[in-house]
């Protein structure tokens, strides 16, 4: 037998074919055993188990190691433990929530009227959602007085799902002892834990958000996610904050949300009574939103790296807005820019926009307060975060389109309808964020495809901003459209004598009875006119100016009194020199729905109805 | 892999120098040596062949056509179409996996719920026929 050096065994190789051909290899420097080759043999099959042993070992070797790392482990409980590493707590489920005000009729307490009704946590109420009825409960008890005999809770704040309550017995003598929730669609945010003494005393402990501020005496309880996905709360061991003592219960309440989220339901009903008064008027503020599922693997991969940059410090854009998804972990967007890239400057201040969920664009004050107050903590002293609005710039959209009446069975109507439907899905696909980007050609390729009948479409847009004026005080307003969205002006003067790009709805000026509306005149000037029949009476030539390559119109000082629109505001809608629009700083672009017109036509050439484009009519491609 | 020379001349010497050897997979010592007993030429042939049509598809890690997959047969009704069956997927399995094998005959009887196999063949660089017995029938 020749000697065969083992050496000479390529071991690099995972796969099984590789591993194989490999141990040939190797027995080819042998004579021992000859046939290796013929796959009925004795040998080749312990050659094809020992691949399989190897490429089997192989594989787990590579798992393994993918497992240790947090750009490539795949196990939830792995991504979860390489975040906990570097400080990053995954997000719990986030129940949706609404706000409301609710109206108790003659309320009447063992026959008598109150002085006071309270409103507990846990206090119960339902919505009906697709068909199916979803609870909601109140997590902060109110207390009120009647305020001229009307019993009214104000801005009461209800979160999808319901109650829960574990209770623990505190053992000094377990180290690490852990307390897991015995429910897995926990919305974290709402936990509460009360430690009850043995001598009968219980307190609220609070959780810690910070390490940096809390010591032996601190109260605090910390919570994780385990490796079963439940969420699980613990506390100090008496060095870095206190720990309970032996015997204590631990009650530990929390919010179990469902997994549907009841985005957009507006219509509560109360299920619990207050003290037996169940008569109650409930108006809903602002719609249920903001729900939203436990954090993925994906988001944690991404989230936790750029935790970990941040190093919960708010210095840089990024750090705002990686920080700002554990702080309103709801957002379904996020836009931050810096004082300095603000129009006009503001230096020293880092400003902040937030849509909270699909159906609500703005943040209600007492959010954006607690915000405020939460970024306060961990920002740089001399730097002013300002959480500010969302703008909204409208997209009116105008489509033609024509179709081969030979290639579908609807009519006009209903191929109008879908295509009404494809705009409407292309808007809430691309254009609920910010930083979003309207592409024409995008748009104009989802109508083609609503149905195959429909053979080409002529799409035009306009741009359209909505301004609340100060009524009854003379003020300059400036409509900033964005320097990515221009005006249309191809040459200086353009469409002079028709109005220009730029048209208005009405308003009052005091000390005119006249309507006014706004127009431009190509040159960079802004009019302000009123109508005679359909004639334009110029009041003012130089009501202010237009600049066309900023997309920015300002408005000189005018007080005005009132305006056509009941909702105190004033539409400005404009040509964009380009038909796709960006959303810039805490503007949001917003296909709106009610204004879509979509008009629908036979292709005369497809039909067989006109021959050799004898005529064939087409759409104007200008807005 | 090893070569021969199908001359008469040098039959004698393939006989002696043992084209084919594979292992046994008892795994038993030689009494005297020590050495792993091995198997030989026609031996080997034959453990090959058995091993072949032992085997069902998708037993053989990575190899999922390995085997003449006659397992699934002893369920089918013992008429002429079973045995043509029998009959194919074998000489299909040796033909892909043993090219040391010339079969000649495969003889079939069913014989009180299992087949008997007679597989006739002769094995390249051997003039000697060779017989292999295979008996199919359920286990349990």
């Amino acid at each position: 037998m020749s000697t065969v050096k083992s050496s000479q065994v390529n071991i690099t190789d995972l796969d099984f074919d590789d591993i194989a051909s490999n141990l040939k290899e190797y027995l080819k420097g042998q004579s021992t055993l000859k046939d290796y080759n013929f796959e009925g043999s004795n040998i080749s099959l312990l050659i094809d188990l020992l691949a399989y042993s190897s490429h089997v070992s192989a594989f787990n070797a590579n798992m393994v190691a993918s497992e240790l790392f947090l750009d490539t482990a795949q196990i939830r409980k792995n991504v979860v433990s390489r975040a906990k590493e570097i400080g990053y707590t995954p997000t719990s489920a986030t129940a949706s929530m609404a706000t409301i005000d609710l109206q108790v009729n003659n309320p009447l307490i063992g026959g008598e009227t109150p002085s006071s009704l309270t409103l507990n946590r846990g206090h119960k109420f339902k919505t009906t959602y697709d068909g199916f009825v979803f609870p909601y409960v109140l997590l902060d008890s109110q207390t009120i007085s009647p305020l001229n005999g009307v019993f009214k809770f104000e801005d009461l704040k209800l979160y999808q799902g319901t109650m829960n309550s574990d209770i623990f017995a505190y053992n000094g003598q377990i180290q690490n002892q852990r307390f897991a929730l015995s429910e897995e669609l926990v919305d974290t945010t709402s936990i509460t834990v009360t430690v009850s003494s043995t001598g009968g005393g219980a307190s609220a402990w609070s959780q810690a958000e910070d390490i940096s501020g809390v010591d032996k005496d601190s109260k605090v309880w910390y919570v994780q996610e385990n490796d079963q996905g439940l969420f699980e709360v613990y506390f100090g061991d008496g060095v870095i904050s206190a720990e309970p003592l032996d015997g204590d219960t631990i009650t530990i309440s929390y919010l179990v949300t469902n997994e549907t989220h009841t985005e957009g339901a507006s219509i509560f009903t109360m299920t619990d009574t207050i003290g037996g008064n169940s008569d109650v008027t409930i108006v809903t503020q602002t719609a249920s939103s903001g729900g939203k599922a436990k954090e993925g693997i994906e988001s944690i991969r991404f989230a936790a790296s750029k935790f970990y940059t941040s190093q919960n410090r708010l210095v840089t854009v990024d750090d705002y807005k990686s920080k700002l998804q554990t702080l309103y972990p709801g957002a379904d967007s996020i836009s931050v820019w810096g004082g300095e890239d603000n129009n006009p400057p503001a230096f020293g201040k880092i400003f902040i926009a937030i849509k909270p969920s699909q159906n609500v664009n703005k943040l209600t004050t007492s959010e954006k307060t607690l915000l405020r107050d939460k970024m306060r903590k961990l920002n740089m002293l001399t730097v002013r975060p300002e959480i500010v609005d969302a703008d909204i710039i409208d997209i009116l959209v105008t489509t033609n389109f024509k179709f081969n009446p030979r290639a579908t069975t609807k009519t006009v109507s209903e191929l109008e309808t879908l295509v009404r439907a494809a705009i409407i899905t292309h808007d809430s696909t691309y254009l609920s964020g910010f930083d979003s980007i309207f592409r024409h050609s995008v748009l104009a390729t989802d109508i083609d495809n609503a149905e195959s009948s429909i053979l080409s479409n002529t799409t035009t847009v306009k741009l359209r901003k909505t301004v609340t004026p100060t009524l009854g005080q003379s003020k300059g307003y400036e409509v900033e459209f964005g320097e990515g969205n221009k005006f249309y002006n191809p040459h200086s003067g353009h469409n002079k004598h028709g109005g220009g790009i730029l048209e208005t709805t009405g308003f009052l000026v005091s000390g005119f009875t006249d309507t006014f509306f706004l127009d431009d005149d190509g040159e960079g000037n802004l009019r302000r006119y009123s109508l005679s029949g359909s004639t334009r009476v110029y009041a003012d030539s130089q009501a202010g100016t237009v600049d066309y390559s900023n997309g920015k119109i300002t408005i000189n000082g005018i007080n005005i009194l009132s305006t056509s629109n009941t909702d105190d505001t004033i539409h400005f809608t404009v040509i964009p020199n380009s038909y796709d629009s960006v959303a810039f700083r805490s503007n949001l672009l917003d296909i709106n729905t009610s204004l879509i017109n979509v008009n629908g036509a036979t292709d005369t050439i497809a039909s067989g109805d006109t021959s050799a484009g004898v005529g064939y009519t087409s759409s104007t491609s200008y807005s | 892999m090893a070569s021969y020379n199908n001359t008469k001349s040098s039959q004698s010497s393939i006989t002696a120098r043992k084209w084919y050897t594979d292992m046994d997979l008892n795994i038993t010592p030689h009494p005297s040596s020590g050495d792993l007993v091995l198997k030989f030429d026609k031996d080997a042939v034959k453990r090959s062949v058995r091993n072949i049509m032992l085997t069902n598809n998708y037993e053989r890690p990575f190899k999922p056509n390995f085997g003449a997959n006659l397992r699934g047969l002893l369920f089918e009704l013992a008429d002429d179409m079973t045995k043509y069956e029998i009959r194919k997927q074998i000489m299909e399995a040796l033909e892909m996996l043993e090219p040391r094998v010339r079969i000649q005959n495969i003889y079939l009887s069913s014989v009180r719920n299992s087949m008997h196999i007679s597989l006739h063949y002769g094995v390249v660089g051997s003039k000697e026929p060779q017989t292999l017995e295979v008996i199919l029938q359920r286990v349990r």
